[in-house]
């Protein structure tokens, strides 16, 4: 039994060779038979393999993304750190040149000062600067910027001075309007002046000629403020409550020159320069005739 | 030691919010005003310590406010005086608990502290009442919502401590 299936095994073997080996078409029918019975599944398996294959690829430079995501990130939040950093430096640098420009080229002693901190209470519109009876400081000196004044030291301790800004009520600053002449009291207004014009000038002439955004500078008189220092602006003649109101005098709202909220460095002005350049101070005002135009009739 | 633990707590808040008030709290006013940030605490300080550490806590912030103030010094003692005295006073009718009386606390008494820091600046001639009055309550109100939370926080902390910062509320001051 055993010797007769070898014997059929071998048989079949020779059967298979003799037909593989020969080029007749029963075979090649064979042949294209198997090869396309099984192509698909092939086929199946090698897409397969380059799915998995691209999976794991695709894994891979996901970790190896990740990692390099994470890195430019940083590499970004540095880059954008740094860059903040010299766009702020060049900003102090800009401020600083200026400074000093204007330091060298005013006709005031001027001593620098960096705001410490502000008044904490709505009340009150002062300022802490960092120069103090140490560094030559009095009261009543003035301070200002490169904009324009900012108000007078009226607190000096050893190392500190504390400023009374030009828009709170108790800074009083003598002022005239430089194109129209007009001469009048600079006063803080900073509690019922609203967000921009800060200050009012009081006791302007009641027919003055005003021209709109007139520059406002200290006029000299009065001893505290040199004169020449930029004030503000003409914001608008202050409306009266009574307009038959038989005042000599009418307000005018003052915006400050300074922005005051965001200043951060100050000048103490300590004294004039000997050798002042005269003309680096705004003409004098004016000598302006006062014709009176005709009163319009009160109805 | 831990009795004093709640004073030395509100004298830290004290200098916290004086600076925080001259470097940060200025530079954000949305109604024209900024924050007032110490009335509410003292209204916290008259609910949670006794009369006298109270008042020395209002005399304490006060001088350190106006010492960072152009205000003449000693022109916030009154007011604040006043704040801490009267919420003393009125602490065993008050359940602190209650976040109406929180807020009104701290409305009431920012009205009251702020109103006689006006009064006291010396300017009431120089501005009229019709500009300041608005700013006061604005200030007020914001002063009733940081006292909602000066009271949420702080006795939060000082529980989690083991201390009881509303152990005055039943017994008279």
């Amino acid at each position: 039994m055993r010797k007769r299936s070898l014997l059929a095994a071998a048989g079949l073997l020779v059967v298979l060779l003799v037909i593989t080996r020969l080029e007749v078409p029963f075979a090649l029918r064979v042949k294209d038979a198997m090869s396309d019975g099984f192509i698909p599944f092939m086929e199946a398996t090698t897409r397969l393999y380059g799915g998995v294959q691209e999976l794991s690829h695709r894994t891979k430079r996901y970790a190896q993304l990740q990692v390099e995501n994470t890195d430019l990130r940083r590499r970004l939040s540095e880059l954008s750190s740094r860059v903040a950093q010299v766009g702020e430096l060049e900003r102090e640098n800009r401020e600083f040149r200026l400074m000093l420009d204007f330091k060298n080229r005013s006709e005031f002693k001027l001593v620098p000062a960096k705001i410490v901190e502000r008044d904490p209470s709505n009340w009150w519109n002062s300022v802490l600067v960092d120069r103090g009876a140490a560094d030559g400081i009095t009261r009543d000196l003035p301070v200002l910027t490169i904009e324009g004044l900012v108000g007078k030291v009226v607190e000096v301790m050893q190392n500190h001075a504390r400023v009374l800004l030009i828009v709170d009520e108790n800074c009083k600053v003598s002022a005239w309007l430089k194109e129209s002449g007009y001469y009048g009291i600079v006063q803080g207004n900073a509690l019922a002046g609203g967000s921009k014009a800060q200050c009012r000038m009081l006791f302007v002439d009641r027919f003055a000629q005003l021209k709109p955004n007139d520059k406002v500078y200290t006029s000299g008189l009065g001893g505290v403020f040199p004169k020449g220092i930029l004030i503000g602006s003409l914001a608008a003649a202050e409306a009266t409550d009574d307009p038959r109101a038989a005042s000599l005098y009418q307000s005018l709202a003052i915006t400050p020159a300074v922005d005051l909220a965001r200043m951060d460095e100050v000048f103490i002005g300590v004294g004039i320069k000997p050798q002042a350049a005269p003309a680096a101070l705004p003409a004098s005002p004016p000598v302006k005739p006062r014709v009176r135009p005709s009163r319009a009739p009160v109805p | 030691m831990s009795r004093l633990l709640i004073p030395f707590s509100l004298v830290a808040g004290v200098i916290l919010l004086v600076t925080l008030q001259c470097t940060v709290v200025w530079r954000w006013a949305p109604w024209g005003v900024h924050l007032e940030m110490l009335p509410p605490l003292l209204v916290y300080m008259a609910f949670t310590v006794n009369l006298p550490t109270a008042f020395f806590l209002g005399a304490f912030a006060a001088a350190l406010y106006d010492a960072f103030s152009a205000a003449p010094m000693g022109a916030s003692v009154i007011p604040y005086l006043a704040g801490v005295m009267l919420f003393s006073a009125l602490r065993p009718v008050f359940f602190r608990g209650r976040i109406s009386t929180r807020f009104m606390s701290g409305l009431v008494g920012g009205f009251l502290i702020l109103l006689l820091q006006w009064v006291f600046s010396g300017k009431v001639i120089l501005v009229p009442w019709g500009a300041v009055l608005p700013k006061i309550l604005r200030l007020s109100a914001l002063c009733g919502v940081l006292s909602v939370a000066y009271f949420s926080v702080l006795d939060a902390i000082f529980r989690a401590s083991g201390l009881d910062p509303g152990r005055f509320e039943e017994s008279p001051p």
